[in-house]
């Protein structure tokens, strides 16, 4: 029993050392321009990410953009917004469509600009990069969203 | 599936203002750029760089005007995003679709699920086999921007006498209309809505935690209670209810086979005039949680030539979020016929699931049903719903975001049987 107990410690806590080694950085939801939606509120972004809000007000199909498995954007996706696994998260994403409901609409790209890019060419998209990306002249064409009425670098700003 | 709070949004011009709008400052803009360059070029830097500030200047002034524009909108009627202007001055091809389509953008979207493992006294005849599951084709067809084909097909590998004689059991097929969120319709074979396990977890044994499923939602062929297939019509969506996220599940239908077997005793189960409402709520405030109830009627047909008024009403109650899967579900069943007595059965289930570390996944779940009852129903249905209680234990471990391998403990009591205790290791992934 007493070796027992801190392996059970150590399983338990291994939620909070998964990570724990991540440098502090800050993401920033972006869409079009011409999106109408400028402020989400935390829970609807989660919710678009979990594909429970599939449509936009004006009834366009959202289109997810996640960047690649190993990314900075895709762990804090899965690891800190979500709190889920790629495996997960496929099974909820598939469970959805296994119910008879639409398929959720993801585009996978390999960095930010390429994000911010498509986030551009498709109207209804949003992606999740890093804040330091809004600089490149791809996601300087986009609009980052405010969340919970908060944009990126002002105070109680909620992805980090 | 639900909208985005409206309020959150502003509201943009119709195309023809914002596209008459936009020319007009354009053209102002262009002029006003060349005015200011002026200056640099006779400074006489080289001219790429004049070039590239330029375009810089444009870039940036466009996006001005373009939230300017959206800042000083008059409220109007929603309508489409608009094109989005060029990132560039310099005229580009047209994206291609890599740039403009989703991964998933297929009208035709394909899912296969399938699992094989080992099973030591599951059905507590000390019985150890190798055992191949079943196979799971999933295929939907967007045939227009409202209608969907929907197919499954099962393998089922367990009845199979031959390697050539695998039973094909078409699972569900649907037509689905999808007008908008608060009505939609499908037509066809179907998953009635009963409880919350039937509809969340289907088939496929790689999307559910466990290796067994709650014991009340047993298939049919496989012994279960439950009407969990159907032929009809079902209609669903959302109900305006502001923060409660209320839904709908109208159904109607019978079984496949009902009418097939008339007049011919001891052959088969049916049932006839199903009806079933159900209403669940998906809170704003708790995104994971769903609350709900069913309540399901028909006239069922244990043999050719009775049929007994049967009810079934349940309840849930289901977290999921994160690491936690909490599942549970209470049940009421009764039969009842005026001449042959009345059976009622009283069941419930809680399944509990804690993700640690990345992959591994530990469950446990406890199930109960009793039943009591007056006449030759009650002794019958003692024999048709046998089992008592249920303990479950198992961990899942995700090698793979396609493949998970589980391990799972049960320990059954039956009436009239003394209670045994099974294991299973099975390895479920999807393709």
């Amino acid at each position: 029993m007493g070796r027992i107990l801190p392996l059970i410690a150590v399983l338990l806590a291994a939620p909070t050392l998964d990570y724990a080694a991540e440098p502090a950085r800050t993401f920033a939801a972006v869409v079009h321009p011409s999106n109408p939606t400028h402020n989400l509120r935390l829970r609807d972004l989660l919710s678009l990410f979990e594909g429970d809000s599939r449509q936009w007000p004006n009834g366009s199909g959202v289109v997810l953009v996640e960047r690649d498995t190993g990314s900075a954007p895709f762990q804090y996706l899965m690891g800190r917004l979500l709190n889920t696994t790629p495996g997960e998260y496929k099974r909820r994403l598939q469970n959805i469509e296994y119910r008879g409901d639409a398929p959720v609409s993801i585009k996978i790209l390999n960095s930010d600009s390429a994000a911010c890019q498509f986030v551009f060419n498709v109207p209804s998209a949003i992606a999740i990069v890093e804040t330091e990306s809004l600089a490149s002249q791809a996601c300087g064409a986009v609009q980052a969203l405010r969340i919970d009425g908060k944009l990126p670098g002002e105070e109680g700003y909620r992805l980090k | 599936m639900s909208t985005l709070d409206a309020s959150q949004t502003s509201e943009v011009l119709d195309d023809e203002g914002f596209v008459g709008v936009r020319l007009r400052v354009q053209s102002a803009l262009f002029l006003g750029v060349f005015a200011t360059a002026a200056p640099l070029l006779a400074q006489a830097a080289s001219q790429d760089e004049i070039i590239q500030e330029l375009l810089d200047r444009i870039n940036a002034l466009e996006r001005q005007v373009a939230a300017l524009e959206q800042a000083q909108a008059p409220p109007g009627p929603q309508v489409a995003p608009l094109a989005p202007p060029p990132i560039a001055a310099a005229p580009e091809p047209p994206p291609s679709d890599d740039a403009t389509q989703p991964d998933n953008a297929s009208r035709f979207n394909f899912h296969g699920y399938a699992d094989a493992g080992f099973l030591r006294n599951v059905d507590g005849t000390s019985t150890k086999k190798f055992d191949l599951g079943e196979i799971d084709l999933f295929g939907t067809e967007r045939l227009s921007p409202r209608l969907t084909a929907l197919m499954e097909l099962v393998f089922e590998t367990d009845d199979q006498q031959l390697v050539a004689s695998v039973p094909v059991n078409v699972e569900r097929l649907l037509l689905q209309y999808r007008g908008n969120d608060f009505f939609n319709v499908d037509i066809g074979s179907y998953r009635t809505a009963i409880g919350y396990y039937s509809t969340a977890y289907l088939r496929g044994a790689w999307l559910q935690t466990a290796i067994s499923r709650p014991r009340m939602f047993t298939f049919e062929d496989e012994g279960g209670f439950l009407p969990l297939h159907a032929v009809g019509a079902s209609i669903n969506g959302r109900i305006p209810s502001g923060d409660l996220n209320l839904h709908y599940v109208l159904e109607g239908g019978s079984s496949r086979n009902y009418g097939d077997t008339a007049g011919v005793p001891l052959v088969d189960i049916s049932f006839n005039r199903a009806t079933n409402l159900a209403i669940y709520s998906q809170p704003r405030a708790v995104p994971a949680l769903e609350i709900g109830f069913s309540t399901y009627h028909d006239l069922f047909s244990p043999l050719a030539g009775i049929a007994l008024d049967r009810s079934v009403w349940m309840v849930h109650f289901v977290y999921v979020e994160g690491r936690v899967e909490f599942l549970n579900e209470g049940l009421l069943i009764g039969l009842r016929d005026p001449s042959l007595g009345s059976a009622m059965g009283l069941g419930f289930y809680n399944q509990f699931a804690y993700r640690i570390a990345s992959s591994w996944k530990p469950y446990a779940r406890v199930e109960y049903l009793n039943l009591y009852g007056t006449g030759l129903i009650d002794m019958q249905a003692r024999l048709y719903m046998p089992w008592k209680t249920v303990y479950t234990g198992g961990v899942r471990y995700d090698l793979t975001d396609s493949v998970a391998l589980k391990f799972e403990l049960g320990r059954d009591t039956e009436h009239p049987r003394t209670s045994w205790i099974s294991s299973a290791v099975q390895v479920a992934f999807t393709f």
